[in-house]
């Protein structure tokens, strides 16, 4: 957690992949400040997505976030990952549906609230 | 009143064998009756993900991802030891290190609205379509494996 699926209609190439994924994780993690361990992406191909749009992003995220973040998280995935696919940011859809984090465990620990990750890595190292 | 929980399971494909998930499948309903009656009952939806296009901390990953419907609202002290079991579960069974499995146990009508995010990717009457296919596919998985299954790309 967190986790996002990115929808496409046709496959990416391995080197486009891994630049999508790079650009989420990046971005997830410099504007939520949490660490890149956390961050899990998966691929969904043949997706017969609305006409208007050429990437689909759907992301489980921990609750706590503000809508301002959440509003950077939106604005930054659209505007990089349009570049990398070579569309437009209107062609992305982007969206966040959040999760508690109390209600996830990952490596046999209840993950922390957001803003608590050094706190919790050092719990369980 | 029997009462039915969806249990979605994102693997690898081919990272856990057929006979090891349904002996998770039939474990997994004995720990449902035991953290929530008699009553409780279980479907299990496994979906595969194709080695390269799961990844975690920037590099493709063979993380498991369960996520488990709870009755909404359950109590923090209910969840936890519930969450500590099934993670328990699937390693007795697996034998996959920790650091390989993300458990939720989420309210059964937050599952339900992440569902239908997921539903709202596709356009109009495709929608129906796509249902219709993922629909085929379980059912073909359960005729030949015993597990209801389906691939996480739609292009099948």
């Amino acid at each position: 957690m967190p986790l996002y699926t990115v929808s496409t209609r046709k496959s990416l190439a391995p080197d486009i992949k891994q630049k999508v994924v790079n650009t989420i994780t990046e971005q997830h993690c410099e504007i939520t400040e949490a660490i890149p361990e956390f961050v899990q992406v998966f691929f969904s191909e043949g997706v017969p997505l609305k006409s208007k749009v050429d990437l689909h992003l759907l992301g489980s995220i921990r609750d706590g976030r503000s809508d301002e973040v959440k509003l950077k998280m939106h604005d930054a995935f659209k505007n990089a990952l349009a570049k990398i696919v070579q569309s437009e940011p209107k062609r992305i859809e982007s969206v966040l549906s959040d999760v508690p984090a109390s209600w996830v465990m990952e490596g046999g620990e209840i993950l922390p609230e957001p803003g608590q990750e050094k706190e919790w890595l050092a719990s369980i190292s | 009143m029997k009462k039915s929980n969806l249990i979605l399971c994102s693997v690898i494909e081919h990272d856990i064998d057929g006979i090891i998930r349904l002996k998770l499948e039939k474990e997994m309903l004995s720990l449902y009756k035991r953290h929530f009656g008699e009553g409780a009952s279980i479907n299990v939806i496994w979906i595969e993900v194709p080695n390269g296009q799961a990844y975690q901390a920037g590099k493709i990953s063979k993380t498991a991802t369960i996520l488990c419907s709870v009755e909404n609202q359950l109590p923090q002290h209910q969840r936890v030891p519930f969450i500590e079991d099934v993670c328990e579960l699937w390693h007795q069974h697996t034998a996959k290190p920790k650091n390989r499995l993300v458990v939720s146990a989420a309210d059964e009508e937050r599952v339900k609205y992440v569902i239908s995010l997921s539903r709202d990717r596709v356009g109009g009457v495709r929608k129906v379509i796509v249902l219709l296919k993922m629909i085929r596919q379980l059912l073909a998985s359960k005729l030949k494996h015993g597990y209801l299954s389906m691939n996480i790309n739609l292009n099948g």
